[in-house]
């Protein structure tokens, strides 16, 4: 598929999810400033709540809560639209021979530019509560693409099986908000009974990622590496399922569409 | 400072074996080397990391 293609696709995109509004684009950025104001109110100012194990400052939860929760929307936004987007797509699919593994790279590239915008804004905070974690910020960029190639991957697997069952949108949607509570994202590892912190460990890929960001924002340290690379090999191995099963039903996938 | 260095070279490598394998390479195959090159890729630059910024600290 054409790169310039792919880029149209996002342009159109953004031009779609803002069309009609009066402020356009800048709702990018009013909903993660939103989230961040209102988690840095509430938690910090209102509740003054307290991270366990945390440095003792007044940010540190909503830093751990924004810090978790902007990738994991990242993360979800994508699953949950490429798990539709050859259903979105079927009039194009129709009339242009697309590549239809490459299609739903758009939605990837579209939730990237959108992530990045809300993670300049959280920067912006930092830098202004004097919380910026140095130079294990370049870490961020190889976290976030391994998330992405994860999320392509099961978002890819879903949108083919999406084809063939409609229920697989929703089953979907279940299983991203069960996927929400198991994973330490408004809750904090110390507090979960053992068995549940060591379920996180071994198989939850999502916390894999989230504790990454965490150790550069919450702790200032480098992430775990041997979890990033389970992470690497989980998402290229789901990633590769996908693509072969999307190989395998190409042909039945186009008769439905 | 070395790290970073190495780094930005590996990228740079990878992304050039990239655009030669899909400027080369056409149909299935090329996507299953990509896959191939992205997981070598990610696994080299972690141990990396884990080997020079993990002594470092």
């Amino acid at each position: 598929m054409n790169i310039s293609l792919l880029f149209d696709f996002t342009r159109q995109d953004f031009v779609d999810r803002y069309s009609g509004s009066a402020l356009g684009a800048l709702w990018a950025f009013i909903h993660p400033l939103v989230m961040i104001f209102i988690f840095t109110v509430i938690f910090a100012n209102v509740m003054s709540a307290k991270l366990p194990g945390g440095s003792g400052g007044n940010y540190d939860y909503p830093i751990y809560l924004v810090s978790g929760l902007l990738p994991w929307i990242a993360f979800t936004n994508t699953i949950t639209r490429c798990s539709t987007v050859f259903l979105e797509k079927r009039h194009l699919l129709n009339k242009i021979r697309l590549t239809l593994a490459y299609l739903p790279v758009y939605v990837v590239i579209s939730e990237t530019v959108t992530f990045a915008i809300a993670f300049t804004l959280f920067l912006g905070f930092l830098a202004a509560t004097n919380q910026l974690p140095g130079a294990w910020l370049l870490f961020v960029p190889l976290i976030f693409i391994l998330q992405q190639i994860f999320a392509f991957g099961l978002g890819l697997l879903f949108g083919v099986l999406n084809v063939f069952l409609r229920d697989v949108k929703e089953l979907v949607t279940i299983v991203l908000t069960f996927w929400f509570w198991l994973t330490p994202l408004v809750w904090v590892p110390a507090v979960a009974p053992e068995w549940l912190q060591q379920l996180q460990d071994y198989i939850n890929p999502a916390n894999w990622f989230i504790a990454a960001y965490r150790d550069i924002f919450v702790h200032h340290h480098l992430p775990d590496i041997n979890a990033l690379s389970r992470l690497v090999i989980i998402a290229h191995a789901v990633l590769l399922g996908a693509w072969f099963l999307l190989k395998w039903l190409e042909k039945d996938i186009r008769d439905f569409l | 400072m070395y790290f970073f260095l190495i780094t930005t070279g590996l990228t740079v490598v990878m992304l050039l074996i990239a655009k030669w394998v899909l400027w080369r390479i056409n149909g299935s195959r090329s996507t299953l080397i990509l896959i191939a090159l992205s997981t070598l890729y990610f696994l080299v630059v972690l141990q990396l990391s884990q080997f020079i910024l993990g002594h470092a600290a």
